[in-house]
C-alpha cells in the first residue's frame, strides 16, 4: 500500500508542476501509460502461466473462481449503473 | 473492443510463453511486475496531476464520492449471494469471504492461508485475479455501454493501481480521480472484511 501511494503522489506532484511547462511532455506521458498497460498484462500472463500450482488448479477451482469473479463484477456494475443514473447523472 | 482484444492477446501470449517456459529468465520474476506497476503509477500520477479539471470532480461530488466504494462493495456482495445458489460445493460464507477480496488477490489469499484455509486461499487468489483481469480486458466495453462509473465498480480494490491506467485511458482523468478514491478506500477495507468474514468460517 505505501509504495503504491508514494509513486502516485510523486507523479501527481510532478504533474501539477508540469502544468506550467511543456505540453509535449504531457502527450508523451500518456503514451508511456498505454505502453505499460500492455507490458503489465504480458508479465502477469507469464507469471500465471509459469505457476504450476495455479495452472493445475485452473480447471477445478478455476471455474468456481470465474463464477464468483463474474458475479462480483456484475453486481458492482449494476450498482454503478444505478448510482450513475440517480446521483451522477449530470455527467453522461 | 479492438483494444480489449489486443490486451487479451498480449495476456494470452504471456500465458503461453509462461506455461511452456519460453520466457527469458528475467521476466519470470514477480518483483518485475511490481516495478513496472510503480513506473506506470508514477506516469499515471503525472498525467492526472497536470490536468486541473480532473481535481474539480472531488470538489463537485463532495461526500457523494463515498457512494462509489460503498456501491462497489454492496454490489459485489449482492453478486456473491446470487452466485452462491449456483455453486453447490461451497458454503455461503465461503463464497462471500472470497468475493470480499474485491479484486485484491495478494493479501486476502495470504490472510486465508495463514488462518488455515489453504484451498480457500487459492480460490481467493484466482477469483480476485480473474476480477482484475476481467476489468482490464473489458473496461473499454463497460465504459461504452454501462457508463463510465462501471469499470471503477468492476475493478474494486484494483482501481487505485493495476486497473487505474486502463480506466484513465477509457473514461478520462476525472474518473481517474474517482477510481483512485474508490481503490484506496476498498483496499483499506479488504483485509478487515476478509478477516472478519473468515472468523465466521
Amino acid at each position: 500500500m505505501f509504495p503504491i501511494l508514494f509513486f502516485i503522489s510523486l507523479g501527481i506532484f510532478l504533474g501539477v508542476f508540469l502544468q506550467f511547462k511543456r505540453r509535449r511532455i504531457i502527450a508523451w506521458v500518456d503514451k508511456v501509460v498505454v505502453f505499460t498497460v500492455y507490458i503489465l498484462l504480458f508479465l502477469l500472463g507469464i507469471n500465471i502461466g509459469g505457476n504450476e500450482e495455479i495452472v493445475a488448479s485452473l480447471g477445478t477451482i478455476g471455474f468456481q473462481a470465474l463464477l464468483i469473479a463474474l458475479a462480483g463484477v456484475a453486481g458492482s456494475i449494476l450498482s454503478a449503473y444505478i448510482l450513475s443514473r440517480l446521483i451522477f447523472n449530470h455527467e453522461n | 473492443m479492438k483494444t480489449s482484444l489486443q490486451l487479451f492477446a498480449v495476456f494470452i501470449l504471456g500465458l503461453i510463453l509462461g506455461y511452456y517456459e519460453l520466457a527469458p529468465e528475467f521476466l519470470i520474476n514477480n518483483g518485475l511486475v511490481e516495478y513496472v506497476l510503480y513506473v506506470m503509477l508514477f506516469f499515471v500520477g503525472v498525467s492526472m496531476g497536470q490536468d486541473k479539471k480532473a481535481w474539480g470532480v472531488v470538489k463537485k461530488l463532495k461526500a457523494k464520492i463515498f457512494l462509489v466504494p460503498a456501491g462497489t462493495v454492496l454490489g459485489t456482495f449482492i453478486g456473491a449471494v446470487v452466485v452462491n445458489t449456483l455453486i453447490k460445493d461451497l458454503r455461503f460464507i465461503e463464497v462471500v469471504t472470497v468475493a470480499a477480496g474485491m479484486g485484491y488477490y495478494s493479501l486476502p489469499s495470504v490472510i486465508l492461508n495463514q488462518l488455515g484455509f489453504e484451498v480457500l486461499g487459492v480460490l481467493a487468489l484466482l477469483t480476485n485475479l480473474f476480477r482484475e483481469t476481467i476489468t482490464l480486458l473489458t473496461t473499454p466495453i463497460l465504459a461504452k455501454y454501462f457508463g463510465k462509473l462501471s469499470p471503477i465498480a468492476a475493478g474494486g480494490a484494483t482501481t487505485s493501481d493495476v486497473t487505474l491506467p486502463v480506466i484513465v485511458e477509457f473514461t478520462g482523468k476525472q474518473y481517474g480521480v474517482i477510481a483512485i478514491f474508490n481503490g484506496v478506500v476498498i483496499t483499506i477495507l479488504v483485509p478487515f472484511m476478509v478477516t472478519a468474514l473468515a472468523s465466521l468460517l
